[in-house]
């Protein structure tokens, strides 16, 4: 069985957020679900600093803790390695919103369409994996993974059987493929040791990695600053 | 080297007030029903028939509670999904002790409170009490939780907040019938005391611990947001009120200790819901990069 995996390249990665926009446009996510997110953030302290822009998405971690909490049954693990929601199963709960370390999962409260009392085109060709007190995630396009591998496509190769993220993304910065194959882009960039997964003591192993371009700074745990102190972070130290 | 967060939670808000209240609503149903089962089994904290009160009245908040956890779900009609399957997961663990334990303590109210069956009963409701602490405790993504100290935290509070229930319900039954049918026994007080001491230091040393491994949500509490309820509502209300109320009663007698006790009791009960809404409200997740090594080459 071929495991779905993704390097994301953050030294090709450009920050246009086009990832989102085509997964928005794949899978008709309704308003405030966004499976495919960017994040842009600083760091560094002057004038050694860098504005980071990181494609964010669900990992797809070997050992993920969402499946873990899950009380239905409804989070499960194919056997390509994608982490799934069978929303006929799922209570509700939100447990694995709570376990996840990278806020890949979003709750769909109620019913919300882009034009209030109008639905889309878009909005009905997967209306059914949305059901309103269910949670939802990034499947790696997992329908299209499936029609392609039936019509002897190769993910990550031809267009039709790969995840609309990695199509749209005009830098070249993400790969997508098979980590079982060793001739595979994603297992080659994975072997090379270069590659970094994120939050890796959570203990995870996502199948999402990340190349950046060095390693000088470490984003550590304390030094993180929420919202909540926002103000006190406003005045700059040093 | 410092880091800006622009964009993530600035507060936990997956779970609110509803999950805040069971989480309370058990344990001081679970707390409750434990005073109950020791009055039983221990000699000098009461008689039997007070015992059966407090594990009626325990029994009655846990069972009320329950509808919280359901009324908070997404899909409310599918909640016994959860008992279908049994799975490693703490809620589907929590159903299986709440069911157990519902069981138990009815089958004690029925049977009356044989030892072995008090003592059982007292098993399955500080499984009720705990396992709401392992389940958050185990939370990789939330630091805050991520604690063996946090199902201590919550039994022990569990403990206090169910003595001062069973404690206000015996006061208010002693004045509504004359004060004949159920004496508030004397040792309970002095018990409640040592349970806020030890609740206070328990508070203590889990934000302590929890500062070295995240300081974002513990920040957030001591002097964030979240500062002004955890302060006034969680330390004034809930631990230092009740204390000093509950030493000064010693020096006074009759209705005026009942009313004093009677006003201890009700902030004990505030500030034990105040500390689960409050560690709900701080268990925020960091950002998704945290701990990604970046580089910064200076410009030459």
């Amino acid at each position: 069985m071929p495991q779905w995996a993704m390097v994301i390249d953050l030294t090709r990665c450009t920050g246009c957020a086009g990832c989102q926009v085509a997964c928005r446009a794949e899978n008709a996510t309704p308003p405030g679900i966004t499976w495919a997110r960017m994040e842009y953030f600083e760091a560094g302290t002057y004038p050694n600093v860098l504005r980071v822009s990181l494609p964010a998405l669900c990992m797809q971690c070997r050992e993920p803790p969402c499946e873990r909490v899950c009380p239905s049954g409804a989070t499960y693990i194919r056997e390509d390695g994608i982490v799934m929601i069978d929303p006929e199963l799922c209570i509700g709960c939100r447990a694995c919103m709570i376990a996840c370390p990278y806020g890949a999962r979003y709750y769909y409260e109620e019913e919300r369409t882009y034009f209030p009392g109008h639905v889309t085109p878009y909005e009905q060709r997967r209306s059914r994996s949305f059901q309103v007190g269910t949670v939802s995630k990034c499947d790696f396009c997992a329908h299209r993974i499936d029609t392609g591998l039936a019509r002897g496509l190769t993910p990550g190769v031809d267009p039709e059987a790969t995840p609309a993220c990695v199509l749209n993304c005009w830098c070249n910065a993400r790969f997508f493929g098979d980590l079982d194959d060793p001739m595979s882009e994603v297992a080659r960039l994975v072997a090379s040791g270069q590659a970094i997964q994120l939050k890796p003591d959570a203990g995870t192993e996502p199948k999402v990695y990340y190349l950046l371009p060095g390693r000088n700074v470490v984003v550590r745990q304390h030094e993180f600053r929420g919202p909540a102190s926002l103000p006190r972070e406003f005045s700059r130290e040093g | 080297m410092r880091v800006e967060v622009l964009r993530d939670e600035a507060q936990q808000t997956v779970w609110g007030w509803k999950i805040a209240a069971y989480l309370f609503g058990a344990g001081m149903g679970a707390g409750a029903y434990a005073a109950g089962a020791a009055t039983a089994l221990l000699p000098g904290w009461g008689s039997a028939s007070e015992a059966r009160v407090y594990m009626a009245v325990g029994t009655a908040t846990v069972l009320a509670s329950v509808p919280l956890l359901v009324w908070d779900l997404g899909r409310p009609e599918r909640f016994l999904r959860v008992l279908l399957k049994v799975r490693r997961s703490w809620l589907s663990r929590g159903a299986w002790i709440l069911l157990l334990f519902g069981a138990l303590a009815v089958t004690t109210l029925v049977l009356g409170v044989p030892r072995w069956l008090a003592g059982l009963s007292l098993a399955a409701a500080v499984a009720v009490a705990l396992y709401t602490g392992l389940l958050m405790g185990s939370m990789v993504a939330r630091p805050l939780w991520n604690s063996p100290i946090l199902p201590v935290l919550f039994l022990v509070s569990a403990f206090s907040t169910g003595l001062a229930l069973v404690r206000l319900v015996s006061i208010a039954a002693s004045n509504g019938s004359a004060g004949a049918s159920l004496p508030a026994p004397s040792l309970l007080p002095s018990v409640e005391v040592g349970l806020l001491a030890t609740e206070t230091l328990v508070l203590y040393f889990y934000l302590a611990i929890a500062y070295l491994r995240i300081r974002t949500p513990v920040e957030s509490l001591l002097y964030g947001h979240l500062a002004p309820t955890f302060w006034l509502g969680v330390v004034g209300i809930g631990l230092i009120i009740p204390l000093v109320l509950q030493i000064g009663r010693v020096h006074l007698a009759g209705s005026a200790a009942a009313r004093v006790e009677l006003l201890a009791d009700a902030c004990l009960l505030a500030g034990g819901f105040l500390l689960r809404y409050v560690l709900l409200r701080a268990g925020v997740r960091g950002p998704a990069y945290l701990g990604a090594p970046f580089v910064i080459r200076p410009e030459v």
